[in-house]
């Protein structure tokens, strides 16, 4: 019987590949053997960090018998290794021509996934985004790739969702920064506005300011925005 | 790191996207690049005679692939009665088009610099016109390569991607990895030229490239598998490599045109013949690579590379070797590029993609039958058993020692050959095939369609269940045929004594396997024990039918008449046929009230020993379709019941009458012209069932010449058709083609109304609810799915997730789901079982086949390499593969057996019905277990004798003879019949 994982992982500036939020499903007897214990919180950044409500750290829910549990990683040390290489290669090495489209791969060494990367703008990242990548991952190379369908759907459809919130809290902060040039630059005010942006803008190619790690959380405006994750992953292993 | 980054490439390399267009080209390329792989798979047979053959020069000879020529379409000449019985559907499924030109393979080595990959091989390069490249038997020097750079030219460079490209996908564009094992991608590219495929037939606007890494000289790696993680591939490899840390990666690549969004019919659903053929081709490319090192002059020197030499003469020879530098192998580019067997790999794999995902597969029959027995499907099964034993079969026991072997190798039928190895595999493994051959595919579908309703059908995650079901057939199967049985004890079962077949004629306690009791001699002495056919017979009134006893127990068969064949006779004269027709009409009729139907005295004639052609086929079916209505009752009042609910999809399932002119007008393939109008005249003569008129019209009606175009013999056959039968038929068909979206599949409740849409490979199935409206149906399902996911997900963003504490872990939160769900439309893969395929694939596990002379070493070439692939690869113990070849024309059926044999083996005895070929590959002692297979022919049946289980193949004729009386005695109470037909039905197939 397959293994799944559903997790999201992301580049950080600061500590490179890393995995934010991974999902797996077991017997509910045997969930608590998921769990990271209260004092595993990593010292991670923001960007890195899963941010969960009343600084939990796991999250888990049941259903008939099945127990689907959260966490920043997984708690088997063989999951551990084999998740933080394919995160490594998703998010370091693979490429493809149209990063609407996912793709996949694994080894018998690591597994296998399906995945798809992911950009949300965000002014203070390097080069103006911050790069994503929600995975699917299993040790069984014909049982994933059997749900190509329906897991590319769920990917398509839930990025298209983060993004969208993620675009509507930037046009939200920076509401004049999505006027036209042309409108901006026919006013005196305009052409000042103009000025701060591009002064910003020198600040930040020269690499002046201070990277500032943000979580996925801040981007979106959401503070339940990885328990919501959480709850698309189940809806995701559950139909597998 | 920066300095390898910036690092140019120290060897020869070849960019297609800055060579001069123009120049000479591959004739391979000048000729497949032309050209489209049609539709049906026979316009590939100009390839398969070239892929086949040995002889790869003739792939270079224009005109070989011309294709162009027109071809028989066996596929098309289904009508919709035969779509309906094999496929489950009426209309034809369309295959995809395959652009020969879009396909491609190239093999690629990463030698260490980042900026750029060597490529060794391209299937989109040409050669020298002048020297072409089938001449050029040894690889081409290094030097070689080098002058080969200016002569390569790109050929149709916007249809193929940059290979920097695809070396960047392949490879991946970052930080290297330091990686031995192989390893799979899958990318989805777009079609370089922007467009859908140039070429008109094609819709292929979509590529796939899938990619397989490996190394050829590192170590294997080690893999730490924990109970709950166990990375497995689909088909597991072991790497032969040189054991030195080197390195060096290689990549090949296969890009594969599909239609949009069809991934997962074409690429995903025949994966483990993919992921099969990517380890044949890696296992010949890495051969051929260290057989390139070891030919090295400078290599040569200090010692072969061979796997015989020790590590340390290795790390001699390894670093003097031209081709290693910096611990990294760095071939010259394109020094595969001469190799013609890679050549052939392009043909295979076009070949391996058009039969696998163009060719439909058989619907689950089975399943059907077992789930609604009652469905209508059931009795055009019936019925095509009825009519070959009457038409085909004659004197002879010929379906019954067919049932008698298929029935117990069925379990062997439950997964594709190349499915992959599961733990209970390690130890043995069995591949089963069925191959009819036959001049005549409209017959070899006829008997595949009965077959296939013997074969059951399982998932793909159950295939431990079949494991532990292969054991028990195992055993049965050694004690069937010419084996003969042995008691059932544990230590007798193990004794896989293989005897002759002239001594098999003790029938032993096979009937203790059986799954059913056989009624004593006589319909009506059945003591109901089972509650199934022996129930029935008690309880009909009528006297037991004196039918002829095929001669099976003394192993003598009919006259030698009947012993002629079943294929299209040489010459045909019409009146030769008609007139035993007539005979068997009167001879017929005088069993009339109660048990009206006496087939097997049909059968007397020894002229019905022609009736093989495709027409005659088809026009018995049609007669048996006709004869369903006899048996209407309960049909009927569902047929009315569905056409006043129903209606308006397309069915017309209206109260009215049907217009049974469609035959007449040529259109038969079309559909039936139902009607919706309110005449009911139809009704009438359904409600008096006439069950004489079975096998009159069948008898009476003249076939056609079999040079006759079948479409010109509908032609003829409506205008000579009663369009009452006509009627009667097309009701029949219809309602069949409606009932058996029911069951169709092993993963849903029989309850469960579903409307079936398929595809060539597989079908679709929602298990919560009725699909209604199928025109809003995706045939993908994926426009169903994406609105439920797209759903889900919006209604997961948009909420508030109620959460709360953990009682036990307080760092826990647990979070609320709603339970509540639509399930989404599943896709079940259909097993690789065709009805005709022109020529013999090992990925199929039933097909038939066109006569060919070296149909059956084809046949033994494929279980001999199911033998090498699952022992040297999958590390099976003992691999046992198997293929019941069934020759139409011959009336023979052959049991092959082929396994790695005991090392005590003893050649057995050769007659000409038991073949023993004792083989030893042993080159190498260490391999020693793997080179020894052991073949046995084992002759079943032929036309002078039958080497069956008698007492099995006399059960399976008893059955035939019940079905027979059942089928034809439905005098009132039809329900009543029906149940018991049904239960005949599940007792014959379980």
């Amino acid at each position: 019987m397959a293994n799944y994982m559903v997790c999201l992982a992301h580049f950080c500036e600061l500590h490179g590949p890393s995995t934010i939020i991974c999902t797996q499903k077991v017997a509910e007897p045997e969930k608590s053997s998921l769990f990271l214990p209260a004092n595993s919180m990593l010292q991670t950044c923001q960007s890195c960090k899963l941010t969960l409500p009343d600084d939990s750290v796991n999250l888990q829910s049941t259903i008939g018998g099945t127990s689907y549990v959260s966490t920043q990683y997984p708690a088997s040390s063989q999951r551990y290794s084999s998740l933080t290489k394919l995160v490594m290669k998703t998010l370091s090495v693979e490429t493809t021509s149209d990063i609407s489209k996912p793709i996949f791969f694994g080894d018998v060494v690591n597994g296998y996934c399906i995945n798809k990367i992911f950009k949300i703008s965000d002014a203070n990242a390097r080069g103006g985004e911050r790069k994503y990548s929600l995975m699917v991952v299993s040790d069984k190379e014909k049982d994933l790739l059997l749900h190509w369908d329906d897991f590319s759907i769920y990917l398509n459809e839930f990025i298209l969702l983060i993004q969208q919130q993620a675009q509507y809290v930037t046009d939200e902060l920076n509401p004049k920064k999505s006027k036209p040039p042309a409108t901006s630059s026919a006013s005196t005010s305009g052409n000042n506005q103009t000025s701060n942006t591009a002064t910003f803008d020198n600040e930040r190619y020269l690499r002046r300011s201070l990277i500032k790690p943000k979580s996925l959380i801040d981007l979106t405006n959401d503070n339940e925005l990885f328990v919501k994750i959480h709850l698309w992953a189940i809806e995701l292993l559950k139909d597998v | 790191m920066l300095g390898r980054l910036f690092k140019q490439q120290s060897t020869p390399t070849l960019n297609n996207q800055h060579l001069p267009n123009g120049g000479n080209h591959n004739q391979i390329h000048n000729h497949i690049n032309n050209q489209t792989v049609p539709p049906n798979v026979n316009n590939i047979n100009s390839y398969n005679s070239s892929a086949n053959s040995s002889s790869n020069s003739s792939i270079h000879t224009p005109g070989n692939h011309g294709g162009s020529a027109p071809s028989l379409i066996p596929n098309s000449y289904d009508d919709s009665y035969m779509r309906e019985i094999l496929y489950g559907i009426s209309d034809p499924l369309k295959p995809f088009p395959y652009s020969t030109k879009l396909f491609r393979i190239v093999i690629c080595q990463d030698g260490g610099s980042l900026r750029s990959k060597q490529i060794l091989f391209d299937s989109a390069f040409g050669a020298t016109a002048s020297e072409p490249l089938a001449t050029k038997s040894p690889p081409i020097s290094r030097r070689d390569s080098g002058n080969l750079k200016t002569i390569l030219t790109p050929q149709n460079q916007k249809l193929h991607h940059n290979l920097n490209d695809l070396n960047d996908y392949m490879f991946g564009c970052g930080i290297p990895t330091n990686e031995s094992q192989s390893s799979t991608k899958l990318h989805i590219l777009n079609n370089p030229s922007g467009t859908s495929a140039s070429t008109p037939t094609s819709t292929a606007n979509t590529m796939v490239l899938i990619s397989r890494l490996f190394s050829i000289s590192d170590e294997l790696p080690t893999t730490t598998n924990s109970s709950d993680w166990n990375p497995a591939a689909t088909l597991p490899i072991k790497e032969a490599s040189i054991p030195r840390k080197l390195h060096s990666r290689f990549s090949i690549g296969l890009v594969i045109p599909i239609e949009n969004d069809q991934i997962t019919d074409a690429i995903l659903q025949n994966w483990n013949e993919i992921s099969h053929f990517l380890i044949i081709l890696q296992k010949m490319i890495t051969k051929k690579l260290i057989h390139i090192l070891e030919s090295t002059p400078n290599s040569s020197n200090s010692g072969s590379l061979s796997s015989n030499s020790t590590p340390s003469s290795y790390s001699t020879s390894i670093w003097t070797c031209p081709f290693v530098s910096n611990k990294r192998i760095q071939f010259p580019s394109h020094i595969l590029q001469s190799e013609l067997d890679l050549n052939n790999q392009v043909f295979k794999l076009i070949k391996l993609m058009n039969y696998n995902s163009n060719i439909p597969r058989l619907i689950n029959l089975h399943q059907v039958m077992l789930k609604n027995p009652s469905n209508p499907i059931v009795y055009n099964w019936i019925s095509e058993i009825l009519n070959w034993t009457e038409f085909k079969d004659g004197n002879i026991s010929f379906l019954a020692s067919l049932f008698s072997i298929v029935l117990t190798m069925r379990h062997g039928l439950k997964r594709k050959p190349l499915d992959g190895v599961i733990e209970s595999d390690k130890k043995s493994r069995d591949i089963s095939r069925i191959v009819i051959m036959t001049g005549n595919p409209m017959v070899a579908k006829k008997l595949i369609f009965i077959i296939n309703g013997l074969i059951p059908n399982i998932e793909i995650n159950q295939v431990e269940d079949v494991s532990k079901k292969s054991a028990v057939e195992e055993e049965e199967i050694s004690r069937v045929g010419c084996i003969s049985p042995s008691p059932a004890t544990p230590s007798a079962r193990a004794d896989k004594v293989i005897v002759d077949v002239d001594d098999a004629t003790d029938s032993g306690d096979e009937t203790d396997q059986f799954s059913f009791d056989p009624p004593p001699r006589g319909l009506g002495a059945g003591d109901g024990r089972r509650g199934g056919a022996g129930s029935i017979f008690s309880s009909t009134s009528p006297k037991p039918i004196p039918i002829r006893q095929p001669s099976v127990n003394s192993g003598s068969l009919g006259s030698p008449d009947s012993i002629k064949g079943w294929e299209i006779p040489s010459s045909y004269n019409g009146s030769t046929l008609g007139k035993p027709r007539i005979e068997t009409d009167t001879k017929v009729i005088p069993i009339v009230q109660q048990a009206p139907v006496h087939r097997n005295s049909l059968s007397k004639s020894q002229s019905m020993a022609y009736l093989s052609s495709s027409l005659n086929s088809s026009l018995s079916s049609s007669i048996s379709n006709y004869s369903l209505t006899k048996l209407s009752g309960s049909f009927l009042e569902k047929w009315k019941n569905f056409g006043t609910s129903g209606g308006g999809n397309g069915a017309s399932f209206g109260n009215g009458s049907m217009n049974g002119s469609s035959y007449g007008n040529g259109n038969y393939g079309t559909g039936f012209g139902v009607t919706g109008n309110n005449g009911g005249g139809a009704y009438g003569s359904f409600n008096e069932p006439n069950i004489n008129k079975r096998g009159s019209i069948a008898s009476l009606r003249s076939p056609p010449s079999p040079a006759l175009d079948s479409e010109e013999f509908f032609n003829t056959y409506g205008k000579i058709t009663n369009p009452s039968i006509s009627a009667h038929k097309n009701l029949s068909r219809t309602q069949s083609m409606f009932d058996i979206n029911e069951g169709l599949t092993t993963s849903t409740p029989p309850s469960l109304q579903q409307h079936i849409i398929r595809t060539n490979t597989s079908i679709l199935v929602k298990d919560n609810g009725t699909l209604t409206g199928g025109d809003s149906i995706n045939p993908k399902g994926s426009n169903f799915n994406q609105e439920l996911i797209k759903t889900r997900c919006l209604s997961i963003m948009k909420s508030s997730p109620k959460y709360s504490s953990d009682v036990e872990n307080e760092k826990t939160l647990t979070v609320e789901v709603n339970e509540e769900r639509d399930s989404l439309i599943a896709r079940r893969g259909l097993l690789p079982n065709v009805a005709f395929s022109d020529e013999f694939r090992q990925e199929f596990l039933i097909q038939s086949c066109p006569i060919n002379p070296k149909l059956e070493s084809l046949v033994m070439n494929a279980m001999k390499n199911d033998l090498l692939f699952f022992q040297n690869n999958c590390q099976v113990e003992h691999v046992n593969s198997k293929t019941l070849f069934i020759s139409l024309r011959a009336r023979e059926i052959k049991l092959i057996e082929m396994s790695n044999g005991e090392s005590n083996h003893q050649l057995g005895n050769d007659n000409e019905n038991h073949h023993h070929h004792h083989h030893n590959n042993n080159n190498n002692n260490n391999n020693n277990k793997y080179n020894n297979y052991k073949t046995t022919i084992r002759k079943i049946f032929t036309p002078q004798k039958n080497c069956g289980n008698k007492e099995r193949i006399a059960s399976i004729e008893e059955k035939f003879r019940a079905l027979n009386y059942a089928f034809g005695c439905t005098n009132g109470e039809r329900e009543r019949d029906n149940e018991r037909l049904s239960r005949i039905v599940v007792d014959l197939i379980q």
